[in-house]
């Protein structure tokens, strides 16, 4: 079994060698798999419920299984029912066991059976001290699955997202979240506070921009500490865009004289450079090629487009010629994914699409084919990309798996995202 | 006396009574070779003192600082954008230069003007806050041109953060399009 699931994520893996190609049509054969309710004690029915369900989502969206819907029971340890499920063409199943500890922490058993000959391929224990944080608890067993396999590795999903959304007129709060948005909590409250931006991998800390002061000013957050440094502040705006790998310089635009440029800002002298000097507008920098040049969003041809240059000065260089409206990106390796305004009608039902292109090839990838699709943002394997897809006052999270040609949205229930990151 | 001489005075007394009416306007001591110049700066000197006269009513007509603020606020008007645009059309320029006329009156010209750029919901990003700003700037430029002191106007972007309208239609994004002036103490 793990011979041909293998066999078949090496497949995945040579296709997949090129982003931008689009997966039409997809031979290979998913190994067929179904998560099974082995009991529960001390935990609602409800949240088991809740746990479950979320496993079955967490491994469709890896795009590595062929995941079955149905509910089914099973005792944890008897394998007296795994013949009857082999039947109906089940060849893995994942068994799980929910339990709450008496000192409060929420655990988790979970083994990977072999359907076929009933062998149990591994067995594993979780525990989380906070059981809000339950989603958390699926999304690793679903890692340990993907990993049993040796499969392009899904650890971006214990990753947590961070965002603002807006509350009403005038004032958003920023919270984290699992990329699922099951779990959420507001880190930040009150008045304005938008583009939240994760400051290092660790996601120990984070910058923000508030609108509650006399200018709008940067701040960095430790989320365990909850110390608040003042990073600058800017007349007109001030943003975080990128930081690099290191934490140690950040690509932020501001307006000191009421002009939004690019620049970088050293986090730990606090000096700063202005990167972009055009007149109109330079917005979005991200970083690139170890950190030696930045791709950015400019307006410089009439329109919003995608551009780079080196952080050590000289000419900028158009890189996407498609489009009439670009008006963000994001960057992992060779890939651009951007965001383009479609169509004559700026207000027309198909608005904003998402594409991916290489700068080493001319191939541009269509990613999504309706509606408002916005703000991409890469995660750190470079086969996945979040955005937000707004339908009508409500925004949902979007998660597109590249090399699978799959997508899935998570609704956020109230609020409007403004803005995201992982 | 002649009859065309009794007629040349006749003229001259009805043309120097004529020019009495203005005698309030001109400065009489100044010489006449300068007088294109000096009447105007005089001109202005007597406009300044019944502006002043003027304020000193309008303020005893308000029983606060915020009173006063509000009032003016309230005569200031908001100007609008095309889609994508940080361009000021002819007829929003007009509201400005309207604006800046309120701005330097006695009422407003001791008051510092917050300028808020404001966008449509078509965008979240960085580039609709960078828009916001632009338009922001735009209007100060133009505030700038009509004798407003740059320094008492601050600039700041909302982007899409503050709508005025909530619905989903084309009027509706019109209005959330849109430079606001803030008057502040």
């Amino acid at each position: 079994m793990r011979n041909i699931v293998i066999l078949f994520i090496f497949a995945i893996n040579l296709i997949a060698f090129d982003s931008t190609i689009q997966i039409v049509k997809n031979l290979e054969k998913h190994p067929r798999l179904v998560v099974a309710d082995s009991g529960s004690s001390g935990v609602s029915e409800k949240i088991k419920r809740r746990l479950l369900k979320l496993l079955i989502g967490d491994l469709k969206v890896s795009a590595h299984f062929n995941v079955d819907n149905s509910y089914i029971k099973m005792d944890y340890v008897s394998n007296e029912e795994i013949a009857a499920v082999a039947k109906s063409g089940v060849e893995l199943i994942v068994k799980c066991k929910i339990e709450k500890h008496p000192s409060g922490k929420l655990l988790a058993s979970s083994k990977l059976v072999n359907a076929r000959n009933g062998d149990v391929l591994y067995e594993k224990f979780y525990s989380i001290s906070k059981p809000k944080r339950y989603p958390f608890l699926s999304h690793s067993v679903a890692i340990d699955v993907n990993d049993y396999f040796g499969a392009p590795p899904i650890s971006w999903m214990k990753k947590y997202i961070i965002f603002a959304r807006y509350t009403k007129a005038g004032e958003s709060e920023i919270l984290v979240s699992d990329y699922t948005l099951t779990f959420k909590k507001v880190i930040v409250s009150g008045g304005l506070n938008v583009f939240p931006k994760w400051a290092n991998a660790k996601q120990d800390s984070f910058y923000y921009t508030s609108y509650n002061g006399r200018q709008p000013t940067l701040y960095k957050v430790n989320i365990y500490s909850g110390q608040k440094t003042k990073v600058a502040s800017s007349s007109g705006m001030i943003v975080c865009s990128d930081v690099s790998k290191d934490g140690s310089k950040l690509l932020v635009t501001m307006a000191p004289n009421d002009q939004p440029d690019i620049y970088l800002f050293n986090t730990q002298t606090g000096s700063k450079k202005r990167l972009t000097t055009y007149k109109g507008i330079d917005v979005s920098g991200n970083f690139v090629d170890n950190d030696q040049n930045i791709v950015f969003i400019s307006e410089r041809l009439g329109y919003p487009n995608v551009f780079s240059k080196s952080v050590n000065g000289g000419s900028v260089e158009q890189m996407i010629f498609h489009g009439k409206n670009n008006s963000s990106c994001s960057t992992h390796g060779k890939y651009i994914v951007y965001s383009s305004r479609e169509g004559q009608n700026s207000f027309g039902k198909n608005t904003f699409n998402l594409y991916l292109i290489s700068t080493q090839t001319d191939f541009i990838r269509k990613l999504t084919t309706s509606g408002k699709n916005m703000f991409p943002r890469f995660a750190d394997d470079g086969e996945t990309v979040v955005f937000i897809k707004y339908i009508g006052n409500k925004s949902a999270l979007g998660v597109l798996r590249l090399n699978a040609n799959k997508s899935f949205l998570f609704p956020l229930s109230a609020g409007k995202i403004q803005s995201i990151d992982w | 006396m002649k009859k065309s001489t009794l007629i040349f005075f006749a003229l001259a007394i009805v043309m120097f009574s004529g020019c009495s009416q203005k005698t309030p306007e001109i400065d009489t001591s100044a010489p006449i070779l300068d007088s294109g110049y000096s009447e105007p700066s005089t001109t202005i000197t007597n406009d300044d003192q019944i502006n002043q006269m003027s304020t000193m009513d309008e303020n005893a007509a308000f029983a606060t600082q915020d009173e006063r603020i509000n009032a003016v606020q309230n005569e200031v008007q908001t100007v609008y954008f095309a889609t994508d645009s940080y361009k000021l059309s002819d007829s929003e320029m007009t509201k400005i230069a309207q604006n800046a006329s309120i701005f330097n009156g006695e009422l407003a010209k001791d008051l510092y003007i917050k300028i808020e750029g404001n966008c449509d919901e078509w965008g979240t990003d960085e580039y609709n806050y960078a828009l916001g700003l632009k338009r922001a700037k735009s209007a100060k430029d133009s505030l700038v041109r009509s004798g407003v002191e740059e320094g008492r106007m601050s600039l700041t972007s909302f982007g899409e953060s503050k709508p005025i309208c909530t619905e989903h239609n084309a009027g509706c994004w019109q209005q959330n399009r849109r430079v606001d002036f803030i008057l502040l103490p």
